[in-house]
């Protein structure tokens, strides 16, 4: 099956996708890691899988949802990986009856640095090792789900597009209710970066059932320009009988799988909790459509991890992070003190820029690492999205790689081989670029710098790059070294005349000039009225900034005002990362008050407050753990003064029950725990119960945290509550991760924690003696 | 003979562009919450339907003249079935506009008319496969056709105790169609 064929077949026909495997084999009776059964009782896979066509699916996922290497390995089954893999195609293909087979990819089981610990090229070759191998296998095509991390989702993409161009690609990540992966990613920035990756159809899958996952397709139908699939839950798992069942009822699934058909959907099926049931009343129910014309938003956006920034009024880059001419910056960069950096950012956001320009200025001194160091610090740091302003191509490169989100390339020249190297990088990252009016020497006149940008057009076209991803820069000069500005004003107002959008390096017009400010706003003035679409500027310059708006304002247009997160310095310093800033304020503060004041009720009422942040979506995921690991220095400190009378709320004990490798949320939660005075005992994952028991036994915790994440490990959290409570030890135990739930908990006879904050304020009210 | 057919509910499950056109309204132009609603209201109204159809095939020289549908020309045989939600979707309909869900009550009796429309569709394709090359289906009210030949079709023909028929020719339940449907060869 070619890409082209299977474009083709979407435009004829909704395909209908498989269920469920890990929660139908476990309704079937199979436990432990599903992707051995590939080996060692394939008919049980055969079986599901003739289910499915049956019911009438068109397309067979294989049984490799968890066989990348580093899954596996984490189970002891890491020389199994080609073997699993390719039984799993061959087991599909048996029995597929000439319908397609995808292969089914997914999370390593670890976020991709800064978030988690593996590096992007590590992701990389985990997913192109298994890719590679269900790619020889056989298979129609690669489906890649239940993606939480942006960044990995891309390593895995790219993995895909580096060994074929021409197998077709399903892209998934999976979000929460609000339309936030539990990254911080917006299902708006997943979609227009997907826009621009080479994949074919873009979807949601997991975590939500059809009903919730509703308003969130819904979002991604109207930013996604590709083809589109959805494969709900069936409901968050409910016991009875020792049994695990799920909400959603085939009915009810089969008439909301409609809804999404009319909203766009190309590609339906099901995830957790669905089965062949499932499959067969929504093949019955939807029978033979076509897909829905849909109409999405045309607005062109910037974005990181987690910000998203529309630009069609104006687009304002912060110019400030330029090291050339800026000794101490310089210094901090080569040695790779990314501090000077992230505090420019930051000071960039709250003046109201949209984008930071990045300009390290000296890059003979530097080597990649600098630029993939600095890429991964700004994304811990939940900055603006970034303007790459790098002329080394590898670094250039480097940095794109490591950035998530949509970026900005500053910039190509009007020159094939310059301009085409970058649209390369355009098309493999994504993002949009800067095109200088100019391919070897600056023209002198506006017809001959427009004369550049029609060249540049003209090869941007060649190569299928919207040209609403480009602004073309008209070229602004010293007016202190007598150009005339005239040129810049005559070049911007041509090449707006020609439907194109145009960017300027603003500040370069008043170098060597006394009053720059004065100067930059007034010409600024004059670009907008000419066309100007977007400007990099020295957004400290109030004057410049006021201009701007006021001239926008004329024009009936407005820019978002800038709002700051919290309006209280501590939290803004905490949800910031800046450890130095708040080491000095709480200096300040020991001059006035004693150490456990500041502890109790300064630091811990700001993680309080940052919790309620996070409670109500305000910061994500990636800034309560970059606060966590913020405050911890400074609660240790403070700790040191007290001695003995420091603070210690307790003792916790965490662990992922047995044959559960899922890490992350539990070592957010130990993080989360530890900034809030507790004392954490991590027990790791994959734990079993009577290890858990004999580590309670030594340890003497106050507090025992479980974690499951799959609904066919989620039964070890009963397994463990009840053999802690057989003997004797009387613990307050709390349990989270995706597959519990308040009821499930309640029958385990543990209390449900939904997340970090809300185990952290049930730790701090057991103690005080409010649950358990 | 007489037959009956016990369909699935996933036969019956109407198409939600068609039943919501019945209800004045666009699929495609309304928005979310009235898309849960409209669901919340499918899945209650499906809960509720007891679908059954009686069915009967014969010469066509058999029956009454006024039965046969002048539009069928030369047809040898003949299938009469009466299809049925059941008093339940009645109950459920008065239910609800008795307690003031005028709403719910109007969404619900399009849905319930267009998914005994969906039954009498599949319905009639399954006859087809039996039967081959036939007339298009037909119901009393329409054409040459009396409504009052229910009376005959549904005491008489097809013997059905659980429906009621008035003078009219209109049948309770409510939710009640009869339809017929000519065939030119014997069975396929």
């Amino acid at each position: 099956m070619t890409r082209n064929e299977f474009l083709q077949m979407l435009k004829e026909k909704i395909l209908f996708l498989d269920g469920a495997y890990g929660t139908e084999f476990f309704k079937r009776g199979h436990r432990g890691l599903i992707e051995l059964l590939n080996m060692n009782e394939p008919k049980v896979v055969e079986e599901l899988q003739k289910d499915y066509i049956l019911a009438g699916a068109d397309i067979l996922l294989t049984n490799t949802f968890s066989a990348n290497r580093m899954k596996l390995k984490a189970h002891g089954f890491e020389s199994e990986l080609q073997r699993i893999n390719i039984r799993a195609v061959q087991i599909a293909r048996s029995v597929s009856q000439g319908k397609l087979v995808f292969g089914d990819v997914s999370s390593t089981g670890s976020f991709v640095q800064p978030l988690g610990e593996i590096s992007f090229d590590e992701a990389y070759e985990i997913f192109k090792e298994q890719i590679a191998i269900l790619m020889s296998a056989g298979v129609d095509g690669i489906i890649i789900e239940t993606m939480s991390d942006l960044k990995e989702l891309k390593a895995a993409v790219l993995a895909v597009r580096d060994l074929s161009d021409d197998i077709p690609l399903i892209a998934h990540m999976t979000f929460e209710e609000d339309g936030k992966s539990v990254t911080g990613t917006s299902v708006e920035i997943f979609a227009t970066l997907m826009n621009d990756l080479d994949v074919d159809v873009v979807g949601i899958n997991c975590s939500l059932e059809p009903k919730q996952m509703l308003s969130v397709f819904a979002r991604l139908a109207k930013y996604c320009k590709k083809p589109l699939s959805v494969e709900p839950n069936a409901g968050k798992p409910f016991l009875e009988n020792g049994r695990l069942f799920y909400r959603t009822t085939p009915e009810e699934f089969a008439i909301y799988m409609a809804d999404f058909v009319e909203l766009g959907a190309n590609v339906v099926g099901g995830c957790c909790g669905t089965g062949p049931e499932h499959i067969k009343f929504m093949t019955k129910y939807l029978g033979t459509q076509k897909p829905r014309k849909r109409e999405t938003i045309s607005t062109q956006c910037l974005s990181s991890r987690t910000i998203l920034k529309p630009i069609d009024t104006f687009l304002i880059i912060g110019e400030r992070i330029n090291a050339s001419g800026r000794k101490k910056l310089q210094n901090q960069i080569q040695q790779k003190d990314f501090s000077g950096l992230l505090t420019l950012a930051y000071e960039q956001e709250q003046e109201g820029c949209m984008a930071i320009d990045v300009n390290f200025g000296i890059e003979k001194l530097l080597s990649e690492e600098h630029f993939q160091q600095a890429i991964i610090q700004l994304d811990k740091y939940s900055c603006l999205p970034v303007s790459f302003d790098v002329q080394n191509l590898s670094f250039l490169n480097v940095a794109m790689k490591e950035y998530v989100g949509r970026g900005l390339i500053n910039s190509a020249f009007a020159r094939e081989d310059h301009l085409v190297e970058r649209i390369k990088l355009l098309k493999r990252y994504g993002g949009l670029l800067i095109v200088l009016a100019m391919e070897k020497d600056i023209p002198k006149t506006a017809e001959e710098r427009f004369q550049s940008v029609l060249k540049a057009l003209k090869i941007v076209e060649e190569h299928n790059v919207e040209v609403d991803r480009i602004y073309f820069d008209p070229l602004v000069l010293p007016v202190g070294a007598k150009n005339d500005y005239h040129v810049t004003l005559q070049t911007i107002h041509l090449i707006s005349k020609a439907g194109l959008k145009t960017s300027i390096g603003l500040s370069n017009l008043s170098f060597g000039m006394p009053n720059r400010e004065n100067i930059n706003a007034a010409f600024l003035a004059l670009c907008v009225e000419n066309g100007l679409n977007a400007a990099i500027l020295n957004s400290k310059e109030a004057l410049t900034m006021g201009v701007l708006r006021g001239t926008l304002s004329l024009q009936g247009k407005e820019l978002v005002r800038v709002e700051n997160l919290s309006h209280d310095l501590l939290v803004d310093q905490i949800i910031k990362g800046q450890k130095e800033q708040l080491m000095n304020t709480v200096q300040e503060l020991l001059k006035q008050h004693d150490p456990l004041y500041i502890s109790q009720q300064v630091l811990a009422e700001a993680m309080k407050k940052i919790g309620m942040l996070y409670a109500n979506g305000t910061v994500y995921l990636p800034h309560l753990i970059l606060a966590a690991e913020t405050v911890q220095p400074a609660f240790d400190y403070l700790n040191n003064l007290l001695g003995e009378s420091r603070i210690r709320l307790g003792k916790v004990l965490l662990a992922t029950v047995q044959g559960d490798i899922h890490d992350i949320g539990k070592k957010i939660v130990a993080t989360v725990l530890r900034s809030g005075g507790f004392e954490v005992y991590d027990l790791g994952k994959d734990v079993p119960a009577q290890k858990i028991l004999q580590e309670c036994m030594a340890y003497k915790p106050d507090i025992v945290g479980l974690s499951a994440m799959m609904t066919t490990t989620v039964g070890q959290v009963k397994e463990v509550a009840d053999l802690l409570k057989s003997e004797g030890i009387n613990v307050f135990l709390i349990a989270g991760g995706a597959s519990m739930n308040q009821q499930l908990a309640e029958r385990f006879g543990v209390t449900y924690a939904k997340d970090a904050v809300q185990a952290l304020e049930l730790c701090k009210r057991f103690v005080k003696g409010g649950v358990g | 003979m007489i037959e009956i057919f016990h369909p699935d509910k996933v036969d019956c499950l109407p198409d939600k562009r068609i039943f919501l056109a019945r209800a004045g309204a666009r699929y495609g132009k309304i928005d979310e919450d009235f898309i849960h609603r409209v669901n919340e209201l499918f899945l209650m109204a499906l809960e509720k339907i007891k679908p059954i159809v009686y069915y009967r095939t014969c010469d066509a020289s058999a029956l009454p003249k006024e039965v046969i549908p002048t539009t069928f020309g030369s047809i040898r045989k003949m299938t009469i079935f009466l299809s049925t939600l059941g008093s339940t979707m009645d109950e459920l309909i008065s239910q609800l506009i008795e307690r003031g869900s005028t709403f719910d009550g109007f969404i619900v009796d399009s849905w319930a008319s267009e998914a005994l429309e969906t039954l009498n569709e599949r319905f009639h394709l399954m006859l087809r496969e039996r039967f081959g090359e036939g007339t298009m289906r037909f119901s009393p009210g329409y054409g040459s056709v009396d409504l009052r030949v229910n009376r005959y079709i549904v005491k008489e023909f097809l013997k059905v105790d659980q429906v009621t028929v008035l003078e009219s020719g209109v049948m309770i339940p409510r939710k009640t169609t009869t339809c017929m449907v000519g065939w030119f060869d014997d069975q396929k």
